[in-house]
Parts: structure tokens; sequence; C-alpha cells
């Protein structure tokens, strides 16, 4: 009884050792995905930001390119960065994204 | 080579478990021991307390809490020397005490959640074992309570839940031949 109580107490040492060598692992996996999420973030907001402006601004129907690149760019380099890299990127994405739609 | 960080890989989690194990075994064999005294002193003293129904359920619920306080133990020190600092066992109860508490709840839900998952369906139980992997160092090292370690479990084995459930089953396998081995070279000697 004591030996099979033994067995499940080296078991138990190794399942604990083998979740927490899981959990730091997939900390890192998630970490790495967010950083990727960013950077696409990133990527299509300066995309957008380049493209768009000069495809669509100063059409009839666009809105001013001025007020557009003005826009945008506060909102990069001002609003967006100042609060929250994540959120500020995102917002400017969204925001260009509605206006050139 | 190194290994690509944004992957989950098997290989590498056992290779760090077995390291781990063997290079910290003259410490956490003892602690570990230490950990289940309650059990060994209940298995010699209880007499035919044991033998009945709530002895034995008595028996299994000591042995979970001493398993869960080992485990708290075992995986502060395991995230610890993770990121290379230096850690004593002082310093590793301070760090788990006010945590206890959210351990054992989390420790006792999870073996109802997986133990009615098993029962009703195995295949249930088993994605239970899979998505609520690492609730405990979730609990442990964020500081984290019941509700939301279960929470931040499902979130942090979403996209590697595959080989998570192939972790699990071959570490039990694993963890098993090695104990085997160990208590007969124990014996032998």
């Amino acid at each position: 009884m004591v030996g099979i109580t033994a067995i499940v107490v080296m078991v138990g040492v190794i399942n604990a050792i083998a979740k927490a060598h899981t959990f730091v692992r997939l900390r890192v996996v998630k970490e790495c995905a967010r950083n990727q999420e960013l950077a696409d973030v990133f990527s299509y907001t300066t995309s957008a930001h380049m493209t768009g402006i000069t495809e669509k601004g100063g059409g009839p129907d666009g809105p001013p390119p001025d007020s557009l690149a003005t826009l945008a760019t506060l909102r990069l380099l001002g609003g967006g960065f100042g609060f929250s890299t994540c959120f500020g990127a995102l917002d400017t994405a969204l925001q260009l994204r509605r206006f050139f739609r | 080579m190194q290994s690509d960080p944004s992957l989950f890989s098997i290989g590498g989690v056992i290779g760090a478990t077995f390291s781990t194990f063997f290079s910290r075994f003259v410490h956490s064999a003892p602690l570990a021991l230490l950990c289940y005294v309650p059990v060994f002193l209940f298995m010699i003293f209880a007499g035919d307390f044991q033998t009945s129904s709530f002895g034995s359920t008595f028996e299994n619920i000591l042995g979970m809490v001493c398993s869960s306080i080992f485990a708290a133990i075992a995986t502060y020190e395991v995230v610890v020397l993770a990121s290379a600092r230096p850690v004593s066992l002082g310093q590793t109860i301070a760090a788990i005490t006010p945590q206890l508490a959210a351990v054992l709840l989390a420790s006792f839900a999870y073996s109802l959640i997986v133990g009615f998952g098993t029962a009703f369906f195995i295949i249930s139980g088993l994605s239970f074992i899979t998505i609520l992997f690492v609730v405990i160092p979730t609990i442990v090292v964020e500081g984290l309570g019941m509700r939301r370690g279960f929470a931040r479990s499902l979130d942090l084995t979403s996209g590697s839940r595959w080989p998570i459930f192939d972790l699990s089953i071959s570490m039990t396998l694993a963890a098993l031949f090695i104990a085997f081995g160990l208590i007969m070279a124990a014996e032998a000697v």
C-alpha cells in the first residue's frame, strides 16, 4: 500500500513539474501570437495610411486628403500612441477603413 | 538548434521536465514525501476506519490536499528557476501561502469536473484534463482566483490542445514507468 502511494507521489512530482513547464511555454507561445497580431494591425494601419489616402482621398466623393492625412497622422502619433499602442493602432485602422469605404 | 518559441513542442516540455526532475530529485522527492506525511500517518494509524467508505473518501481528499500543496510548491519553483532566478523553500512558501485556498478549491473543482466528465463519457473527461491542464500554475504564478484561473487555462491551452493532450498521456505513462523503476531500485538496495 505504501509502495503504491510512493508511486502516486512520484507521478505527482513529475506531473506537477510538467504542468509548470507547459505553463511557462504556453505563456511564451501566447505572447508571440499577441505580438504577431499587433504587428499585423500595425502593418494594416501603415498600408491603409500610405495607400488609401493617395488612391481615394481628394476625389469628388472622397474626403479631402489633407484632413484625412492629418487625422491619420495625429491619431497614429498623438492619441493612439499616447494611450495605448495596441488600441491606438487598431482604432486608427478602423477609422481609416470607415473613411475609405 | 533553438526551437521556435512561437510553437508549443511536446519534446521540449518532456526534456525540460525530466531534466528538472533528475537535477532536483534530492530536493523534490523528500519535499513531496514531506507533503504526503498526513496520508502516510493516516494509512498507519487509521486501522479499520481506512477500509470504511468514509475512511477511503477521507483518504482521497487528504491525498488531494497534499498533492495540491506539493503541486503549488513545485510550480512556483519551476517557474522561478525557468526565469534563471534563485529560489529558496522559505521564499516559495511565502509566495504560495496566499494562493493556497484558491489552489485547494481549484483542485477540488478540477477533480469533480474531470471525474464527472470521465464517468459520463470518457472523451469529455480527457478533454477537461487537456483544457484545464495549467489551472494550478495560473493560480499560483499569476495570483488569480479559482474562476479566473480556469478561464486563463482555457485561454492558454487554446490552439495547443492536441499537443497538450499527447503530452498528458505520454507524461503519465513515462511517470509511471520511472516511478516503478525507482521503487524497484529502492527495494533492491
